[in-house]
This record gives C-alpha cells, structure tokens and sequence, in this order.
C-alpha cells in the first residue's frame, strides 16, 4: 500500500480532485465537438464556394450569349421607352374626341336640314352654332343632342332671329 | 470567528487553486478559441450563402431574358419600327406638316398659313412639344374628317383648338395641334437588370400604333463612283 507522504495542505480536496475530474473530461468532450464542428463548417463552406463558382460560370457562359441578343435589348429599351412616353402623350386631354363626337351631332343635324355654321372645340368643350329657317327644327335638334351620351352638359348659349336669314342658335356643349 | 475545522472544509488551498487552474484554463481557452473560429466561420457562411442567392439570382434572370429575347429577336426590330415614327427623336414637325398635305389632298381642302413653332421641352416627362397652326379651307364635312383622321398618321399629336366658321358653302378652319419629340435612351440598363414581358394594356398600344399611316419617306440610295470625262477630247 502507497504512503502518502505529502502534506496534507499540498494535496487537493476530494471534491476539488472530482471537480478537475469532470472538468477534463468536458474540455475533452468540447474539444471533439469543436474539431467535429470546425470540420463540418469548413466542409460546408467548401460546397457553398463550388455552387458559387459554378453559378458563376453559368452567369459568365449566359453573359457572352447575351452579347448576341444585345441589338434585341436595344430594341426593347427603345420600344418600352417609346410606350412609356407615348402613353404620357395620349394620357393628355385633347379635342380629338371632341372632333369625332361632333361629327355624330353634325350628322343628325345634316339629317334634319339644319346648316351647321361655326364650331369652335377645346379639349371637353364644343360651341356651335346653327343657321335654321324653321324654328320647329330646333325641337328636333335638342331631343336628338340630350339623348346624346357623349355630353354631359349641353347649354344654350343665344338664339338670335335675323328676318332674312332666319335663326342662328348657339349651343355649348360639355364632355 | 469560523472554527478552525469548517474553515478546512470550505477554504480553497493552493494546491486546490492549482488543479482547478490546470483543469480550466486548456477550457476557458478552448470557449475562446471556439467564439473567435465559430465567429470568423459564420460571417464568411453567411457572406457565402449572400453570394450564392445573388448568383442564382442572376442566373435566374439572365436565363429568362435570353428565353425572352430570343423569341422576340425576330420582330423587336418590326415592333419598334411604326413608334421610331409615332414619337421621332427629331423633326416631328416636318413629318406631320408632310401628313398635313398628304391628308389634307385626300378630303379635298387647302392649307394655308402653316407654322410651326418653337420646341418646348417638358423636363418632367423628358418629351419635347412643337406646336403646329394652320389654316383649312374646304367644306365643313371635309374639315371635320381631315380631323377625324389626323389620330391615325404618324407622328401623335394632339389637337390643341379647332375654330371653323362658314360662309355659305365654304368653311374655313382655323387649326392648332401638337407633335411630340423624345430623345432616344442612351444607356442599356444593367446586364443582370431583369426584363418585362409586354402587358396587355402595353400589347393593345402597340396594336393601335401599328396601325398609323407613316409619312412617305424617300430613301436616297448611295451611288457609285462614275469616271469623269475629259474635258480636253
């Protein structure tokens, strides 16, 4: 049987010693966890950087078979730039529709015997005015203008009698 | 004051202080070292990871630009073609006074006192305006459908004022419209920038635009170098 021969004071406690004891054992254990780790990082970090170099080879190879269809792009910046602006344009308020509804009231006024004399159109205003012999016309003529959809308010602006000429009427018309 | 015994029990010696040392310190520098390698390994994944997504993104992008360029390389050039003229990078006004004339002859008026005015830029929409006046003598009808028709040449414009007044059978119109210029882009945007397909509202644009009678044009073909005669023989 050994003797200890050491002093008491220079030896551990026994809870001291089972303390160390547990102690190295979990370095050990968080050793091999941390090389377990450190390989299983490294290794994945291998795989990430070849998916990168081959996405980046795909990108590359699509890139230079992109040169080709460069005068195709061009094409589509212009044509989309075009479209934008042209919309803008179109977006605007104008007399054309003005014009085309007009040509519906000119119609039916040619069609009741009415003379159309002055037009006068900005964009969603009309003024004209008409020249008739028959009063009994402009009955005719209003109904014919109020079922008309395209307006949204039609006035009567003067009605003057000329004994030579006969009536000229004016009437503003809304969009 | 402790008796002596407990304070044996509870109080630390060196040689304790030693072992505990021994024991904790190869652990205290392993937790370092892990925090600084762990640290260092979970920037460069997530950077990675970063580069990764972006690339495949890009490739994602590329892929479905060169698919739709493809398809349309053979008639992005056509498609273009009528709105080069719808909305010109120049002379927009020399164009529609050409179609003024041109439609002008086919409802059977006269033009007269024609001007054009000055360019005026619109910083905001990046578009140039000319405004046109002139004056159409003819028939009422024949006015209202040289204007009905004027939505349907090359170059757009939009109709300002219209004044027509008659007496007897002659009208005369007094006209006021505006054409448009844009510069053309300059820069193609990034390679890997995506892009759009064409939207139904944009497709029934393009319909209605193809649709614009455009101006005559004359193109001067170059002409080959002839020999000089000699105008000693």
């Amino acid at each position: 049987m050994a003797i200890n021969l050491l002093p008491v004071d220079l030896t551990p406690q026994t809870s001291v010693t089972r303390l160390v004891f547990y102690t190295k054992k979990i370095t050990t254990i968080a050793f091999g966890l941390f090389v377990v780790s450190l390989l299983a990082s490294l290794g994945y970090l291998f795989v990430l950087s070849s998916q990168i170099q081959s996405a980046t080879a795909e990108k590359e190879s699509l890139k230079a078979s992109l040169a080709s269809l460069e005068q195709t792009e061009q094409s589509m910046v212009l044509l989309r730039d075009r479209l934008t602006k042209i919309n803008s344009v179109l977006s605007v308020s104008d007399s054309f529709d003005g014009v085309s509804n007009f040509g519906e009231v000119q119609n039916q006024a040619t069609a009741l015997g009415i003379t159309v004399r002055d037009v006068e159109m900005a964009p969603g205003r009309t003024e004209f005015t008409i020249l008739l012999t028959d009063s009994s016309l402009l009955v005719n003529l209003v109904a014919s203008l109020a079922q008309n959809e395209n307006y949204k308010r039609i006035e009567l602006s003067s009605f003057n009698f000329n004994p030579t000429s006969g009536y000229f009427v004016t009437f503003v018309l809304f969009e | 004051m402790r008796p002596p015994e407990e304070k044996k029990k509870n109080d630390l010696s060196k040689a304790d202080l030693k072992a505990l040392g021994k024991a904790l310190l190869p652990l205290f520098i392993l937790v370092l070292l892990g925090i600084f390698v762990f640290r260092n390994v979970f920037t460069r994944v997530s950077a990675q990871k970063q580069s990764l997504a972006t690339a495949k993104r890009d490739v994602r992008v590329l892929t479905e630009k060169q698919e739709l360029l493809a398809e349309i390389s053979n008639e992005a050039a056509e498609l273009v073609y009528p709105l080069t003229f719808a909305l010109p990078h120049e002379n927009a006004s020399l164009m529609m006074l050409s179609q003024l004339k041109t439609l002008s002859a086919q409802s059977g008026l006269f033009l007269a006192n024609m001007k054009s005015g000055p360019l005026i830029p619109d910083a905001k929409t990046g578009l140039s305006r000319h405004e046109i006046q002139f004056d159409a003598d003819g028939d009422m009808v024949g006015i209202l459908s040289f204007l009905e028709n004027l939505p349907n040449a090359a170059p757009i414009s939009r109709l300002e004022t219209v004044s027509v007044s008659s007496a007897g059978a002659a009208s005369r119109g007094e006209i006021k419209l505006s054409v448009f210029t844009a510069p053309l882009p300059k820069t193609l945007p990034a390679i890997t920038e995506p892009v759009r397909e064409l939207t139904d509202a944009e497709l029934e644009t393009l319909n209605q635009l193809a649709t614009l009678f455009l101006p005559p044009l004359l193109e001067v073909e170059a002409q080959g170098a002839s020999p000089r005669a000699n105008p000693f023989e």
